[in-house]
């Protein structure tokens, strides 16, 4: 009796481990530990031909008024889907915005969309850029009436949607569904945090990484390094911009100048950084949160209240630490890059 | 045989519970005794009003809770109707989950130019002109708004078989000088909040 109840016990452990087998080690390591997306994927369900019709989307200049920019030009792939070295988002004509451009990453995390949070869904966040006069400046019905205008989009939107009316709710999905799997997690971190052989943090990346979780980490909180809240964190009004923030969404006194928390994965490369694209570089940012805060500011989050005190060594390790963030096999995967094969095909 | 009996007598009740009568509600807009053309001049005391657009939601909730929102052009004379139940409520404008729902069909398609792209949500009423003949004396009222505590759904009343008109009036809108009247309201908030107030005493059930 005892060794048939051992044989049962030995094939259902064996059961198990062959179905986890379905995931990788890696993918097991980061089911547990990171937490569920907020996506809703039941609804809003990604397919291989979606992706690929919101990848040809996205880098489609088609979308914008005079058909000279793509989304892909505000948010560059190798620079973690953000408009490196340019301080506030540019449209056509040469038009200036007043918000520097996010990086697209890890979305189907994420609950909210712009700086203000003002979108509540991914699908919704297309509508702006598209028509906003310092972005694309176009009308939703100008866009589809051209994709309709193509047979290359009506037979790729019939292979998606099994027609082709090419419908608003239609194209940002097929947009939402390449968006959403702009998925980075194969930094040195991730490595680490995996416990991959041959892979560790020097000692300056281990003391950065310490500091980052003393002082950052609250904010900016791993594995995703951003929450979803809203926060000041200090900067002085550019006048400029006169950019109240959230309360612009909301009309709670409470929520001026309070801005959505950036992610810091791929950190080294989407620069310039903050709502406003002010700063340069990294030293910058940590310049700012040692010695530039204005704590008379409104709303400053209560982390910030006290000065954070990291002497030089302690900054340039900090440093360190952020740049372990950086996801070469995303930043370089062909799956998201420009699709030639796929617009070569248009006739 | 019994339990088809009961089965047809169950599906008669549904039906009789579900298939309420249908009226149909004719919505008239009209500035005092003046009815509104779009762009055509309207004298009202010592100003003259021009309307150029004017768009708003209505949304309709029957007795077991169930909405429609639809949209009203005054551009286009085939929206100026509304299919009503008896006992259905009727509300001015989109309630939160619909702006929060992330549907954009039919008459919630923002190709209809009632979606805010920058903050989720609709433009309940948009209402859009010039004053005195001066395309310079623009006004030009987008309301809307669902996040407490300046949410513009309103209701508009409780509809019955004898309702069969939806009049709107929009004269005490416009019944301070051009000088005094707030030339745009376009985002939520505490204007839009006060506007859908006053706004809401223009719309009549009879």
């Amino acid at each position: 009796m005892k060794s048939s109840l051992g044989i049962l016990y030995l094939l259902c452990v064996s059961m198990v481990l062959i179905g986890m087998n379905d995931f990788t080690v890696q993918e097991r390591l980061h089911l547990v530990k990171w937490p569920k997306p907020t996506y809703n994927f039941k609804q809003y369900p990604v397919t291989e031909d979606g992706f690929q019709l919101g990848r040809v989307l996205f880098y489609d200049p088609i979308l914008s008024r005079d058909s000279s920019i793509s989304c892909a030009d505000c948010h560059l792939q190798y620079t973690g889907f953000a408009h490196v070295d340019h301080q506030v988002s540019h449209g056509i004509d040469g038009r200036k915005g007043t918000r520097n451009a996010p990086a697209l990453v890890n979305l189907a995390w994420k609950t909210s969309f712009h700086w203000d949070g003002g979108v509540s869904q991914l699908h919704l966040q297309f509508i702006n850029p598209i028509e906003h006069p310092s972005e694309m400046d176009n009308k939703l019905t100008v866009v589809l009436e051209r994709l309709r205008n193509q047979s290359f989009y009506r037979q790729r939107f019939k292979q998606v949607f099994g027609n082709e009316s090419i419908t608003t709710m239609q194209f940002l999905s097929a947009m939402a569904q390449f968006v959403v799997s702009l998925e980075s997690k194969n930094s040195t971190y991730d490595r680490v945090m995996r416990k991959e052989k041959g892979v560790s943090f020097t000692k300056q990346e281990k003391n950065g990484y310490l500091l980052f979780k003393q002082h950052c980490n609250a904010c900016h909180t791993e594995p995703l390094f951003t929450q979803t809240f809203f926060a000041n964190n200090g900067l002085p009004v550019d006048p400029n911009y006169d950019d109240i923030g959230r309360f612009a969404i909301t009309n709670r006194s409470v929520d001026s100048f309070l801005f959505m928390i950036p992610t810091l994965r791929n950190i080294e490369y989407t620069f310039p950084y903050m709502h406003d694209g002010r700063f340069a570089k990294l030293k910058d940012v940590i310049n700012h949160y040692v010695k530039g805060i204005d704590r008379s500011t409104k709303n400053l989050h209560q982390k910030l209240r006290k000065p954070i005190p990291l002497n030089e060594q302690m900054q340039k390790d900090l440093i360190a630490f952020l740049k372990t963030l950086t996801d070469k096999e995303f930043l370089y995967n062909k799956r998201f890059s420009f699709p030639k094969e796929l617009l070569s095909t248009r006739k | 045989m019994k339990w088809k009996l009961v089965l047809i007598i169950t599906h008669f009740f549904c039906f009789l519970s579900f298939s309420q009568e249908t009226n149909e509600l004719l919505i008239h807009v009209n500035i005092g005794n003046e009815i509104v053309v779009l762009n055509e001049p309207i004298q009202v005391g010592d100003s003259i009003i021009t309307i150029t657009s004017l768009k708003f939601y209505l949304t309709v909730v029957d007795e077991h809770d169930r909405s429609i929102v639809q949209l009203i052009d005054w551009s286009e004379a085939k929206t100026n109707r509304i299919l009503c139940t008896a006992s259905s409520r009727l509300f001015l404008g989109t309630d939160s989950l619909t702006n929060v729902s992330g549907n954009l069909e039919s008459d919630l398609d923002p190709i209809h130019g009632m979606y805010w792209s920058w903050n989720s949500g609709y433009i309940n009423f948009k209402l859009e002109g010039y004053w005195n003949n001066h395309a310079q004396q623009k006004f030009e009222y987008h309301i809307g708004g669902y996040r407490a505590p300046f949410e513009t759904f309103r209701k508009i009343g409780l509809f019955d078989s004898s309702t069969t008109e939806l009049l709107i009036d929009l004269g005490p809108l416009f019944k301070s000088s051009s000088e005094k009247m707030m030339p745009s309201i376009m985002t939520p908030g505490k204007n839009a909040f006060l506007f859908s107030e006053k706004l809401i005493n223009s719309f009549q059930l009879k």
